[in-house]
């Protein structure tokens, strides 16, 4: 009975389309927050008052902006901004609406994380790099990302991964993807099989994205050697 | 050359301000290796960063080559630092660049083109004794080889001034004599005037010409190293030019101790061997440390005396007629 639910879900290529619409999800709004993230996270980094450039008044706005969008709860965060997604699409329904609001949600979180990563880099090194004359841009483009590379790919692993489960709550603004299956196909019809198997499926994708993140991480630093 | 005249640097901030520096004035010429030491918190390295502007004076003006520094702009000064290599207690190499590529850097920075800078990079590398880790990363190095690495990239523009802000105070006797020694080879062969910074004596005594003495963010003492090693003026530079230890004696045993100081007295001299021929009495010696400044003898020695008074006494007479300076123990 319970499988046999599941093998109707299967055959009819629904599982896979979850997986598939998941992944890319998933993906799409990393790159996106990334986007945003990246260089809202340097500049938070170089406005600080031991940066590159010290900006009090950029630093702490942007960093009120940031803190405030992080301490929503992201759920309410993503159905507080579907008017931010009818704005920018047309439209508050679909995927595409859906990814916009996982975009915003995750900037602000992308943005602390990349900051983090680069206050690692020693503040002696930039220092070195300022004596033979580097421009603030060169710094940031030459001295800084480069030398922040693995702990930024290591937090972009983490990243990865929270907005992974960002597209599962969005199933209930109406996101597709495993958390909509795990929801309508499991949950609303009891199959248990269904959301157990969408658990695993999900468990899998992260095991998948960590793996490849601490592999490119340890292949990129030259640290530890 | 390089000018510093009236310098003074104040940090301030919500808890209140630190004066840094006071009124620094000093030329150093072009091709000297110029010392300023220091004790801990003297202000020896806001000094060595205020020359290339990494921190900006609060008052004063630092001239290098007759150019104003602190009157260019942000952009002219980027250009200036080009010309003013420098390296660190802690290196400070990309740790994520090979050993070739940190030294290919600066020179990537000002524009030189790849090929170009790698050949040089590779020169450098032989300079310093690194060819054969060329393709390394610094965390496969040991300091001393990291510091080597950090020399030849601040060499990498041809720059005509070297700071060296505790350049060998992460490493042992032998690797900071080995990385003085290259030190001095650049500046002979390159002709680049070196400034170190130090709080060792012996890091002084191995390579300046000359030397200033820091202290409470004021020049205390300035001079020829020699001159300043063999007649110390300044309470701060006797300090730091006479030895410190000060040794662990047992109260309880043996006979009287005294302690001999030489404040610059001829080497030339074996006093303690005349001392003993001429008392014809057997002292024991429980601690020296002593040192030798073209051929003047700094540092202080502790004496035992035998148990008898009388072959004590008979010492005792002697050193009240030798002219040195000596004390009783305890
Ligand atoms: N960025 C700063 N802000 C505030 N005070 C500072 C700053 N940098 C240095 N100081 C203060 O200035 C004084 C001189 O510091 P400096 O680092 O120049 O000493 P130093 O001689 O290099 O000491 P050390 O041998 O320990 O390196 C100290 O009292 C220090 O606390
Ligand atoms: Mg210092």
């Amino acid at each position: 009975m319970a499988t046999e639910y599941f093998v109707k879900l299967w055959d009819n290529n629904i599982i896979q389309l979850g997986i598939w619409q998941t992944v890319y999800m998933t993906a799409l709004t990393t790159i996106f927050a990334y986007l945003i993230g990246l260089p809202l996270g340097v500049i938070l980094w170089a406005t600080d008052k031991d940066g590159l450039h010290p900006n009090k008044g950029v630093n702490t706005v942007l960093g009120f902006i940031v803190n405030f969008f992080r301490s929503i709860p992201a759920v309410i965060l993503m159905v507080a901004m579907i008017p931010a997604a009818k704005l920018l699409l047309g439209t508050s329904t679909g995927n595409g609406a859906v990814i916009v609001t996982l975009i915003i949600a995750a900037a602000p979180y992308v943005a602390r994380m990349v900051e983090s990563s680069l206050k690692e880099v020693p503040a002696g090194v930039i220092e070195a790099a300022q004596a033979m004359g580097c421009t603030n841009l060169q710094i940031i483009w030459h001295v800084l990302l480069p030398e922040a590379k693995p702990s930024l790919i290591s937090g972009c692993v983490i990243s990865t991964v929270t907005i992974l489960s960002y597209t599962a709550l969005a199933a209930t603004l109406g996101g597709t993807g495993l958390g909509q299956i795990a929801i309508i196909h499991g949950h609303q019809r009891s199959q248990k099989l269904v959301v157990w198997v969408c658990v695993l499926l999900i468990v899998v994708i992260v095991q998948l994205i960590q793996i490849v993140g601490t592999t490119i991480v340890r292949k990129t630093d030259k640290r530890a050697r | 050359m390089i000018e510093l005249k009236h310098l003074g640097k104040i940090y301030s901030s919500a808890s209140g301000s630190v004066e840094a520096l006071k009124d620094v004035n000093l030329t150093i010429a072009d091709g000297e290796i110029f010392g300023i030491i220091g004790l801990s918190g003297a202000g020896k390295s806001t000094l060595v960063r205020c020359i290339n502007l990494l921190e900006r004076p609060t008052s004063g003006e630092v001239w290098v080559d007759g150019q104003n520094l602190t009157a260019l702009s942000e952009k002219e000064l980027l250009h200036v630092r080009r010309q003013i290599g420098m390296i660190f207690q802690s290196f400070n190499l990309l740790e994520q660049r090979t050993v070739l590529r940190n030294v290919c850097f600066p020179l990537e920075i000002s524009g030189t083109p790849k090929a170009e800078a790698r050949k040089r990079a590779a020169e450098l590398l032989k300079v310093v004794g690194l060819a054969d880790k060329a393709a390394s990363f610094p965390s496969q190095l040991s300091g001393g080889q990291k510091q080597r690495v950090a020399i030849a990239r601040a060499l990498a523009t041809n720059p005509r001034y070297l700071l060296c802000d505790e350049a060998t105070s992460a490493l042992d006797p032998n690797t900071t004599r080995s990385i003085l020694e290259l030190l001095r080879e650049i500046n002979k062969s390159l002709g680049v005037t070196i400034i170190v910074i130090t709080h060792e004596m012996k890091v002084i005594d191995q390579i300046c010409d000359r030397v200033a003495v820091i202290d409470k963010s004021c020049i205390a003492e300035e001079g020829r190293v020699a001159d300043v090693f063999t007649n110390p003026k300044s309470g701060i530079a006797r300090e730091l030019v006479l030895p410190q230890e000060r040794p662990v004696l047992d109260p309880t045993t043996g006979g009287r101790k005294l302690r001999l100081i030489f404040n610059g007295e001829d080497t030339q001299t074996p006093v303690i061997s005349e001392m003993i021929l001429a008392c014809r009495v057997p002292v024991n010696v429980l601690f020296a440390d002593t040192k030798s400044v073209e051929g003047a003898a700094y540092g202080h020695m502790i004496l035992e005396l035998p148990n008898d008074e009388h072959d004590a006494e008979k010492v005792v007479s002697w050193l009240k007629n030798s002219g040195l300076t000596w004390k009783e123990e305890r």
